[in-house]
């Protein structure tokens, strides 16, 4: 590398005045600098997107959007901040991002469409899984009918597409925006007068021949399955609820209607949905009929004798283990609007069907289907009014239902009943419950004084809460030991640990930053994890168990149940709204990490497939790029200055800004450096205390910089090479030649942690191969004591360690600028393996605190 | 008894959001509309307790439902949500009475902690009232 240096020196001479590769060099580290910014902020909006996906968050689709866009505005100046310093070398990585982000916006502009299905569908078959053809209440139906087995009557779903055929065939679309484009409904009553004129609108629209005929197969089937021809329910069955319940208002229902009449009906149950409500979001976020598909389910009319609804959860919380029954005579209409107030039966589970609670209420009115088609309202037959409307039989069979719901869905259900006249029971609509749940919401105590905190400082990099025993990883080997449901404790964040995120109760670090890759991660896995501890290393012993409170930063001995409990109580309620469905999978697009190993052959940018891959990527290439700064930079009219020093180096300065005071000048004093990294560097190489036992025959600090006879012997010549800093405030890339020891210190420092790393190159050396080796053991095994992460190739070293905070970089970068000469020194007398352990621990004693 | 609160906001899903949130932990009843229109003539026909409402709305803006809910009932508490960057008008808001505003997008224990010192806020002032008036 240095022999590259020197060639590009000699180059300096020929360069021509117009060539300004200074300059070059300044825009390099511009690149360099605009894209850790960029790594870092694109990294910070992955963290608050995973934070909104935490739960305890609100938020809208702006948000979404201005958050993908600023992500996009970073990740594109990042990719172009590396080709940039690189002169354009990494195309490829510009095309996986801009794969990439274009899969993120099809994601935000991905629409519900209607999808292409038959006109009429009947109810053997359907199932859940097909609310976007038929409408939730359908599908639904279909789902109990056929795959629960409870009793719903035969009858079928006319479906979206026939919505869609509907509205396309008289053009309601382009109609219904021109009417909109047309008022300006500023006020409510223009807003009913438009809705009236679209509902007239609507209703005078025919229903194509071809869904007409659909319909009355429809019809013949059920006629020839329940023989006779029966009258019809016809209920509105909404697609995508969660986009229309706000502003859909009541669906029409229609009830006992004549085949003759279905026709007619089904386009009012389509008016039906052109509120004013509605109208007013139409006329601000424009008509899109994919919005308000809708379906209708058609059913014989149930001549019921009695009504109701099943809760199959009491909503009451100390009735829990009960379900609530309401029953009125007649249709259930009235049940459910309050007309009437009906019987209420609670029932308990435990007790296999007893009735707890029974209210039988005064139910002087009923609605009936009429014979010829439509409803009425009757007095209730005086012997009936204060009579309860179920008998035990038909209350245990309710409660059978309940139960086989519930564990169908896994969640309580509302359930619409009838009893027809024969006495049997029929299922009309199942829907998930949903409760206001009364009671407050409990403060969890911030610490749990009956055990012993381990630990209660650092940083939450994911919420919750994990126990189990503590297993420290110190390599790659205890990641792949990992046992399930361990707590993972280690020095350093690293993305290695994705392989266990799918086994860890939790994370505990020493250090890290709760932007960083691996901090993503726990948030995709949902691992609780508490970084920056600083000693959970040193304080949390192997095979402890412990629990991990991530939600106020506490590490407890042994578990603590309570703790466990309360988290699992906390579910998200807003799980499945499209909102935060649409955050999910562009989080997933952004987030997961593929490129785990930059010295995997995989690790390449064809291989990106999340926006995380693609910074992960830059950075690390970014980092390599500024290590290559000597190899291919340090051409043409430079302004070197020399560091006056009384070290035996002869080093050579230019400064990227800000590395140096103020002031152009030929020579600079090591005072007159400003480079953090060089200080922290400098440091260590001058504050180097000779070990007890010396070399034999050193004489001074100079000496040992002088070539040994034997490496003369090789061929060597003593004290030709110069070494080099490239230095800015916050960096510094140093290649030192000392003798043949060669090694290259580079380092960014600064108060983000993200951006702080140093990496360590070594090569060879004088002396014989068994004490190259010799030396190469020595200095892996006391930079990986100092937490270095160090790869050995024969007597070449690779370290790298980055994330922790300034003070302990630069304490760092001290030890190995003492290191430096301290291996120097050591050149002649590392005669046995013996004599290097020695050594190793005589350093760690010395200057690293530690013996061991 | 509980509660009643109208919810206001012209974006379907983040009403959707809110009712979801203050009914799952809460005892509130909750109403909502994605048509700020529609508002005076809600409050005329039943009272509530308490108004959250998005400030950036087509045709009404949160700042002129301000006045118009004042006009009807003058004691009733406002929130408003307002979009992260628009702080200026957050402020205009307070000043034409709007009890507290909160910034998109919230913690959802921000809304419910907000939400009740509004409705306490509300209760003392009426005890005060009540306190003041001769004979009560």
């Amino acid at each position: 590398m240095v022999t590259s240096i020197r060639r590009a020196w000699q180059r300096l001479a020929k360069a021509g005045p117009k060539h300004k590769p200074h300059l070059e060099l300044s825009e390099k580290y511009a690149h360099f600098q605009r894209l850790l910014s960029a790594n870092n902020q694109v990294l910070a909006l992955m963290t608050d997107m995973e934070e909104k996906l935490s739960g305890d968050y609100l938020f809208d689709f702006h948000y979404i959007r201005s958050t993908v866009d600023r992500m996009r505005a970073e990740t594109t100046a990042l990719v172009e901040a590396l080709n940039g310093m690189s002169g354009n070398r990494y195309q490829a990585l510009s095309r996986a991002s801009a794969q990439i982000l274009g899969e993120v916006e099809d994601i935000l502009k991905r629409r519900r469409e209607i999808p292409v299905a038959p006109l009429v569908i009947r109810f053997e078959d359907l199932n859940a899984e097909m609310a976007e053809i038929a409408g939730g209440k359908a599908a639904n139906l279909g789902e109990v009918k056929n795959r629960v087995g409870l009793p719903v009557p035969p009858g079928f779903a006319i479906s979206s597409y026939a919505y869609k055929c509907f509205l396309d065939y008289n053009q309601l679309s382009e109609r219904l925006t021109a009417l909109l484009n047309r008022w300006s409904m500023a006020d409510l009553d223009t807003l009913s007068q438009v809705s009236q004129e679209l509902k007239v609108m609507v209703h005078a629209a025919r229903v194509p021949p071809d869904l007409e005929e659909a319909m009355c197969q429809g019809y013949a089937r059920l006629a020839a399955e329940t023989g006779g021809r029966p009258l019809l329910a016809l209920r509105s069955s909404a697609v995508g609820e969660d986009l229309t319940f706000t502003f859909a208002g009541q669906y029409a229902t229609y009830l006992n209607v004549t085949p003759e009449e279905m026709a007619s009906r089904y386009k009012d149950i389509a008016a039906s949905l052109f509120t004013p409500r509605a109208l007013f979001y139409y006329k601000n976020k424009g008509f899109r009929e994919e919005e308000m598909a809708m379906g209708v389910a058609v059913m014989p009319m149930i001549q019921a004798k009695a009504s109701g609804v099943l809760f199959t959860r009491h909503s009451d919380p100390r009735r829990q283990d009960a379900a609530l029954i309401n029953a009125v005579w007649g249709l259930g209409k009235y049940a459910v609007t309050g007309k009437v107030s009906p019987d209420q039966y609670v029932v308990s589970y435990e007790e296999h069907g007893r009735v707890l609670e029974e209210v039988i209420a005064e139910k002087n009115v009923m609605l009936v289907s009429l014979p010829e088609g439509g409803v009425e309202e009757r007095p209730v037959p005086p012997e009936l009014v204060k009579a309860p409307c179920l008998g035990a039989p038909e209350i245990t069979e309710l409660l059978r239902w309940a139960e086989i719901l519930e564990r169908h869905y896994g969640r309580p259900q509302d359930v619409e009943w009838a009893l027809d006249e024969d006495g049997r029971l029929w299922l009309l609509q199942s829907r998930p419950l949903k409760v206001s749940v009364k009671k407050a919401v409990e403060q969890k105590p911030r610490v749990f004084k009956d055990y012993p905190v381990l630990l209660d400082k650092g940083t939450v990099a994911c919420r919750g809460v994990g126990a189990g025993p503590v297993v420290i990883v110190k390599s790659e080997q205890d990641l792949k030991n990992f046992p399930p449901g361990a707590v993972l404790v280690a020095r350093h964040t690293s993305p290695k640990y994705v392989t266990v995120m799918d086994r860890a109760a939790a994370v505990i670090t020493d250090a890290g930053s709760p932007t960083g890759h691996m901090a993503l991660l726990a948030r995709e896995f949902k691992v609780p994890a508490i970084l920056c501890t600083e000693n959970a290393t040193r304080v949390l012993r192997p095979g402890q168990v412990v629990t991990v409170d991530a939600n106020f930063n506490n590490v407890y001995e042994g578990v603590v149940q309570e703790l466990l409990d309360t988290e699992k109580e906390t579910g998200n309620d807003l799980a499945d709204t499209p909102v935060f469905q649409t955050l999910k999978a562009v989080v997933k697009k952004v987030v997961p990490l593929n490129l785990l190993n930059p010295q995997d052959e995989s690790f390449a940018a064809e291989n990106c497939r999340t926006l995380h891959d693609v910074v992960r990527f830059a950075h690390e290439h970014s980092m390599r790029e500024m290590f290559k700064l000597s190899e291919n930079d340090l051409e043409g009219d430079l302004d070197l200055v020399d560091l006056e020093t009384d070290l035996p180096l002869k080093v050579r300065l230019l400064d990227l800004g800000g590395g140096l005071k103020r002031g152009f000048r030929r020579k600079v004093k090591p005072q007159q450096i400003l480079s953090l990294p060089f200080k922290a560097f400098y440091q260590g190489l001058t504050s180097m205390r000779w070990p007890q036992a010396k070399p034999a025959g050193v004489k001074s600090l100079a000496s040992v910089f002088v070539s040994t006879e034997e490496d003369v012997a090789q061929g060597a010549s003593r004290w030709q090479d110069q070494s080099y800093v490239v230095l800015s405030q916050n960096y510094m890339n140093f290649s030192i030649r000392l003798g043949y020891h060669l090694s290259t210190v580079e380092a960014y420092l600064s108060d983000q942690i993200n951006d702080n790393y140093i990496t360590f190159h070594f090569k060879g050396g004088g002396s014989t191969p068994e004490r190259r080796e010799r030396r190469t053991r020595l200095i892996a095994e006391i930079i990986s004591h100092i937490d270095i992460n160090c790869r050995v190739k024969g007597d070449f070293i690779e370290a790298r360690v980055a994330k922790y905070p300034l003070k302990d970089m630069a304490r760092r970068l001290t030890l190995l600028g003492k290191l430096t000469v301290y291996t120097k020194q050591l050149d002649m007398v590392l005669f046995s393996e013996g004599i290097v352990d020695w050594y190793i621990k005589d350093f760690l004693r010395e200057h690293v605190g530690t013996g061991n | 008894m509980a509660e009643r609160l109208l919810v206001v906001d012209d974006e379907p899903n983040m009403l959707r959001l809110l009712k979801t949130i203050l009914m799952d932990k809460t005892g509130y009843e909750v109403e909502t509309t994605n048509n700020p229109l529609e508002v005076e003539k809600m409050l005329k026909e039943q009272p509530y307790d308490l108004v959250v409402t998005d400030l950036k709305m087509p045709l009404v803006d949160g700042i002129d439902l301000i006045e118009i809910i004042k006009k009807i009932d003058s004691q009733i508490p406002i929130i408003i949500i307002t979009a992260y960057g628009t702080m200026e008008t957050a402020e205009e808001a307070i000043q034409k009475g709007a009890y507290d505003f909160i910034t998109k997008p919230f913690r959802k224990e921000s809304i419910l902690i907000t939400i009740k010192r509004a409705l306490e806020w509300k209760r003392m002032h009426r005890e005060l009232a009540a306190l003041k008036t001769p004979g009560a």
